[in-house]
């Protein structure tokens, strides 16, 4: 009796792994698309929805424009986006569903941590993705088919350090110690900061906030003028490098400041009493001619002005576009590894440069990151 | 040097908040939690005050105003119907109060941060530094409370009765005095402390936002129980301590990212050596 318990109990599990092995290998998700599927995952709502919806209006208009123009040899694009309110748990779960409903090739993650896990997941289906605005280093490390558009945080610390030692000599940093996007771009800032030969507490000073005290710079302010500091270099978000302004026009301490992406948006939270001149590393200058089209036309459909993250997000989803043509893809029913071992080989093999609403001349590297010159804009008032 | 009058600066505030808490807790014998969302309220308050007429002065009487008559209906809603109810049901009562503001406001104003500008005085250059005009502001009218409510508690009838009901309650009702009339006054004095307390927080720091009361509220109760809860003078070293202390080290670079934690350690320090605080009374537990 115990025997033939133990062979039925056996021949149950075999079957299991039978069901399992063809449940895992066998099906083909994308065999019914009609369309290509461009996938992602975002914050739609919550607190940082503001940049979900963005890159979701950004890409959605990328996609009207595919489809009004024809597509991709008759065939149209649609695009899904699911809400994982910038968790990671719920960007890997909302990867795995777009995954199941065909999606073929995806412009990740908006937000870095959410965008780490989703990586993780597509790095195991092989699928390709191009996040428009994750900048942490890990989420292009995971898989050779991850990309992004905008600048990774150590770019942009990169870029930071070599634009204020040409115009200053002593820089005064704050930066938030808790905060991983604030950290990479300082590190990368001091590291090439050595790397230019400078050092630190002569030519430039450093003082280091939480995100438990992150309203006061009273000390950080008053530290860095007593050090006669000419230039504010704020490598973190508008909120809190608004707070720093308005702390430094009290103390009467008007130097120039400097920032990178996280400084877009900061014009609404600045009153008359600052006077400081104020400007940040951008890939999107909303105010420029050349992305006139582009702005006209989000205006009329949402309207709103776009920000850095929806053309971003328009910029994604026209790479993949662009890549696409490059490699004349024309089986809609494409496996979304068959596409990045397509598409791969496009983007990162030198000839294939895309102009965009955020660069031109964008470029990849087989690591995944984006390749472009960097723009500087300055904070316009009235 | 900068870095003490920083520190004496949001000391002050913290003092402010935390005289709320300990007067509450004296009289009342309950911990309200909702302390620091009074101060959210007032900085709304000044925020919106601001926004239709811009002057400093009304903003902070309209402020006071709001804030005074929601502690004392607060009290009267939430709170009144509980006395002598368990201490935990007082508290849990206190946390669904404290939630229950943040959320009408976040419904109200979003749950964005706005920026705020209560007049910008520049700065002054004293003896080499500069200080900002707006924190000898902060100081200076700190002062000016915490001498006036020290004066209002042992120099007037009303005072002296809440001195009595915190003594104890029962003898003092006993004696005439009206304890609910005493806790209701506790409340709206503590409320307009807090209202204070929120328009020089705007002063320092210049933004509202809905959890805005959250940190400087829970800070402020670690003041009052390093001062000894229950003790008036103790908040007020209590808050002034852990103003300079935060603010020390948040100058030194080594030890800002841990400013935080050496705060809270100081906490536990304190309760370790002493339970009842630097200014407590130890009081004999009754068998």
């Amino acid at each position: 009796m115990k025997k033939t318990m133990k062979l039925v109990c056996f021949a149950l599990a075999m079957v299991l792994c039978l069901l399992c092995a063809t449940a895992c290998g066998d099906t083909n998700y994308t065999a019914n698309n009609e369309t290509y599927v461009i996938g992602a995952t975002g914050p739609l709502t919550g607190d940082t929805s503001v940049y979900g919806v963005a890159v979701q209006r950004g890409a959605s208009l990328a996609i009207d424009e595919i489809n009004a123009a024809g597509g991709l040899n008759g065939v149209l694009f649609s695009f899904e986006m699911v809400d994982d309110m910038a968790a990671a748990d719920k960007a890997a779960t909302g990867y795995t569903s777009l995954f199941e409903k065909g999606m073929q090739a995806s412009i990740g993650s908006v937000t870095s941590g959410s965008c780490a896990s989703f990586a993780a997941e597509a790095a195991n289906d092989g699928v390709l993705f191009m996040t428009p605005s994750a900048s942490a280093e890990n989420v292009i490390g995971v898989s050779e088919n991850a990309f992004r558009v905008c600048f990774g945080d150590a770019q942009q610390g990169t870029i930071a350090a070599n634009t204020l030692v040409e115009d200053y000599s002593k820089i005064g940093v704050i930066y938030d110690t808790s905060d991983p996007y604030s950290a990479g771009l300082y590190e990368a800032f001091e590291a090439q900061m050595t790397e230019l030969g400078k050092v630190k507490d002569t030519d430039y000073f450093v003082y280091t906030f939480t995100k438990e005290t992150n309203k006061d710079f009273s000390t950080q302010v008053s530290e860095l003028k007593a050090k006669e500091c000419d230039v504010l270099f704020l490598p973190f978000y508008y909120t809190e490098a608004a707070l720093v302004c308005k702390k430094a026009a009290q103390l009467d301490f008007n130097v120039p400041v400097f920032g990178c992406d996280g400084l877009d948006g900061i014009k609404d939270q600045l009153d008359d009493t600052v006077t400081a001149v104020i400007s940040y590393i951008t890939p999107f200058d909303v105010t420029s001619a050349d992305v006139k089209d582009f702005v006209d036309a989000f205006q009329k459909k949402y309207g709103e002005a776009p920000n850095q993250f929806a053309a971003d997000g328009y910029d994604a989803v026209m790479i993949i576009y662009e890549a696409m043509k490059a490699a004349n893809v024309n089986d809609v029913t494409i496996s979304a590894a068959d596409l990045a071992d397509l598409l791969r080989p496009v983007l990162t093999g030198g000839t294939f440069k895309y102009d965009g609403l955020t660069g031109d001349g964008m470029t990849w590297t087989t690591a995944g990151s984006c390749e472009k010159a960097p723009k500087v804009v300055v904070v316009e008032r009235d | 040097m900068n870095t003490l009058i920083n520190g004496l600066c949001l000391g002050g505030i913290y003092a402010l908040i935390a005289l709320g808490y300990t007067m509450v807790y004296g009289i009342a014998k309950m911990l309200n939690f909702a302390h620091g969302d009074i101060i959210m309220v007032g900085a709304y308050a000044v925020f919106t005050t601001l926004s239709i007429m811009d002057h400093p002065i009304p903003a902070v009487i309209v402020a006071v105003i709001i804030c005074t008559v929601l502690g004392i209906v607060t009290e009267r809603v939430a709170y009144r119907p509980l006395r002598g109810a368990s201490p935990l049901a007082v508290l849990i009562t206190a946390i669904g109060v404290s939630y229950l503001l943040q959320s009408v406001s976040q419904l109200i104003y979003g749950a964005g941060t706005r920026p705020v500008t209560i007049g910008n005085w520049g700065s002054l250059e004293v003896m080499g530094i500069s200080i900002s005009i707006s924190s000898l502001l902060t100081l200076g009218l700190c002062i000016v409370i915490m001498v006036g409510l020290t004066l209002f508690i042992n120099k007037t009838k009303a005072g002296t009765a809440m001195l009595a009901v915190s003594e104890d309650r029962a003898a003092a009702s006993l004696m005439g005095i009206n304890v609910n009339g005493i806790i209701t006054l506790t409340f709206a004095i503590g409320s307009a402390l807090a209202a204070c307390a929120s328009v020089f927080y705007l002063m320092q720091i210049p933004a509202v936002s809905p959890t805005l009361g959250a940190m400087p509220g829970i800070k402020a109760f670690t003041a009052a129980v390093i001062g000894g809860i229950g003790s008036i003078p103790g908040a007020m070293v209590g808050g002034i301590l852990l103003g300079i202390i935060e603010k020390v080290c948040s100058s030194i670079p080594v030890l800002a990212p841990y400013t935080t934690a050496i705060e809270f350690g100081l906490l536990v320090l304190i309760l370790m050596v002493r339970p009842t605080g630097l200014m407590g009374k130890t009081r004999r537990e009754k068998v």
